[in-house]
């Protein structure tokens, strides 16, 4: 029993260790540098990230967990036609591809689209490489944050349910 | 490594209880060489993530036994998801009945292997002709249910079974809130190709011979690679939860339920071989390797579609002319959109009713139900809270799947979705480069003035050869799309 019980602790800490360790902001990228701050960062139980600065501008991408999960992405659908408009919070925002999978990409708020991320058109493997950071999708301006977004700890537990 | 085949009896005594189906309360009770257990009652164990070896192994039968991290929620692994990385495979559920087992590992079988009268209520129903009767079931009435849906389409339009599938998929509730919300839908479509989400038409099929043929073009919503249909290959959509998403649950349990008719004579065309999964997903011959069902996956707010196409008695060489490009036209475009990745492949040799039924127990085995007697209405079959619909009728379609139906034959989803590419020509005639976005011509670069006229047109030799003079039209529209008549393609 209690050599059964730790050995399934051995296995799962590292798993929620690395997870922990991966849900972070790339610190040297524009989604961190964009201000002075303070950055905010959220989820959403879509697998989504934001991270919001204090001007408004806010990048989101798709998290390091949906990115591991789906794999190696081959092409990145951007809402081109959105740039300059306004989107709702769960509008389809874009669709990642990876290995014949086309995963739907959801605004996690109400906000304008300023900017996609073109970078992505040449490497959609930056979603891979550094999904919270170069990989980000979509750059918002937004007004003040939805309460219904997921922390940095209830994203982990929503995981850890999963 | 112990291959279970050489096990004395007393270890297959444990096999056969690790691979039946108990209740994990029931099984802490089990003491070896106690009461014998009744069979089929679950069993769940914590696996090792690393385990891949195709056969069972006990490192320590101890280990297994007294083992209480078993829980429901970690069940015992299986045999058909070895491809997969350690993590999924850690959250993969895979169970396998004493049968499977003992099939597996070529044990003797008794008659009662499967339920011969299952299968031929099943054909009945199939064979059932719905039309002369009164209250046949629709679709819009059943889309929303909570618990899972099985439909088998017999109608054999490409576009129009792609319609059903997307409204079936959109109207199934989220299974985030309804934890046994599932879709099984099973159709065969008359000769058609279709591509992924993000793929480029004019990089993958030959226009020439589709339009000749007057071969349909459709583009789908799921990703992967470009397929070529018709009626001796049959399509299954697995819709499932987002969390629980897995590019091989469904084709386990398939190829699990398709493998024990190999070899059998049930008055229906047997599979001609074993089949298993690889790790992008398709369902392979075991032996050969040789592609039998190609996958694409769709994922959306807590929903994931699985669709598979399994080559059943499929022309495979009448259909391959539509994918062959010359190396002239495959070097002339040039884009990031999704390649699509040729493999060699084969007819499985079953029949469509024998491949129906497995497909309906491999969803019934995943999802099962409570066991109680089937009751048949007219196009529906209800299996304790499981139902299967059968649609044959345009007027038991709600106006929604007509609707999306229009949509995938417009120009503006079949080509206009194809991501951003170039089209380049230089040969001794012309020298010309044109980028084209959202099927529109953005760019042109060329020396001959006539080119601008292109721009803002759609990338279609049917809306450019007017602006164009000979012989820089025949050239243009040939190296376009070999002047593709797109009605014949069904696109409007």
């Amino acid at each position: 029993m209690i050599s059964a019980l730790s050995r399934q602790l051995v296995k799962s800490t590292p798993r929620l260790f690395l997870r922990h360790q991966s849900n972070v902001l790339n610190p040297k990228s524009v989604v961190f540098t964009h201000s002075a701050g303070p950055v905010v960062l959220k989820f959403t139980d879509q697998h989504e990230w934001l991270s919001h600065h204090p001007d408004g501008t806010t990048f989101v991408g798709i998290t390091k967990y949906a990115s591991d999960a789906l794999g190696d992405t081959t092409y990145i659908e951007l809402p081109h036609d959105s740039v300059g408009g306004t989107v709702s919070k769960g509008d389809v925002i874009g669709s990642v591809e990876s290995v014949k999978s086309a995963s739907e990409v959801y605004s996690p708020v109400d906000g304008e689209i300023v900017e996609v991320n073109t970078a992505l058109e040449e490497n959609p493997e930056l979603v891979n490489k550094d999904p919270m950071g170069d990989g980000w999708i979509v750059k918002m301006k937004v007004g003040e944050l939805d309460g219904d977004l997921l922390s940095e700890e209830d994203y982990i537990k929503l995981l850890q349910e999963e | 490594m112990i291959r279970i085949g050489t096990l004395s009896s007393r270890y297959l005594g444990y096999c056969r209880r690790l691979y039946s189906h108990t209740p994990f309360d029931e099984y802490l009770d089990f003491t070896p060489g106690g009461m014998a257990l009744e069979e089929e009652q679950p069993v769940t164990v914590t696996h090792d993530p690393f385990d891949f070896s195709n056969l069972p192994i006990f490192k320590d039968k101890n280990d297994v036994f007294s083992s209480s991290s078993a829980t429901p929620n970690r069940p015992l692994l299986g045999d058909t998801n070895l491809s997969m990385s350690p993590e999924s495979v850690m959250q993969e559920p895979i169970t396998m009945t004493t049968e499977d087992f003992m099939r597996k590992f070529n044990m003797p079988r008794s008659d009662q292997s499967f339920d011969k009268k299952k299968l031929e209520r099943f054909s009945l129903f199939l064979r059932t002709d719905t039309q002369a009767r009164q209250h046949n079931t629709s679709l819009q009435d059943i889309a929303r249910i909570t618990s899972p849906l099985m439909v088998v389409s017999e109608f054999n339009n490409p576009r129009l079974n792609l319609a059903i599938e997307k409204y079936i998929y959109d109207q199934m509730p989220d299974p985030l809130a309804n934890a046994r919300s599932r879709r099984l839908l099973l159709y065969k479509n008359t000769p058609c190709v279709v591509i992924g989400k993000n793929q480029n038409p004019f990089r993958e099929i030959n226009f020439r011979e589709a339009t000749i043929r007057g071969i349909p073009i459709l583009r789908r919503y799921s990703g992967g690679g470009t397929v070529v249909h018709d009626l001796g290959n049959f399509n299954f959509s697995y819709m499932s939860s987002r969390q629980s998403f897995s590019r091989v649950e469904f084709t386990s349990a398939l190829n699990n339920e398709i493998n024990q008719f190999v070899g059998l004579d049930v008055g229906y065309d047997a599979p001609k071989f074993l089949l298993t999964t690889n790790d992008r997903g398709d369902i392979v011959n075991s032996s050969s390797l040789k592609k039998v069902s190609g996958s694409a996956y769709q994922i959306s707010r807590g929903k994931s579609l699985h669709h598979g196409t399994m080559l059943l008695n499929s022309d495979l060489e009448r259909l391959s002319a539509l994918l062959k490009l010359t190396e002239e036209r495959k070097a002339s475009i040039q884009d990031k959109s999704t390649d699509s990745i040729p493999s060699p492949v084969e007819n499985l040799g079953m029949s469509d009713v024998l491949f129906q039924f497995t497909a309906v127990e491999a969803f019934k085995k995943l999802h099962p139900t409570d066991g109680i007697e089937d009751m048949v209405y007219d196009n529906l079959v209800v299996q304790g809270d499981s139902h299967i619909l059968k649609l044959n009728e345009v007027n038991d379609l709600p106006k929604e799947v007509l609707e999306i139906q229009h949509e995938l034959s417009t120009w503006e989803w079949t080509i206009g979705k194809t991501p951003k590419f170039q089209l380049i020509v230089n040969d001794e005639e012309f020298q010309y480069q044109m980028t084209v976005e959202k099927g529109l011509i953005t760019e042109v670069d060329s020396a001959e003035p006539n080119f601008k006229a292109l721009i803002g047109l759609p990338f279609s030799s049917e809306k450019i050869s007017h602006v164009l003079p000979d012989p820089l039209k025949s050239h243009v529209t040939w190296h376009v799309d070999s002047n593709t008549n797109y009605a014949q393609l069904g696109i409007s």
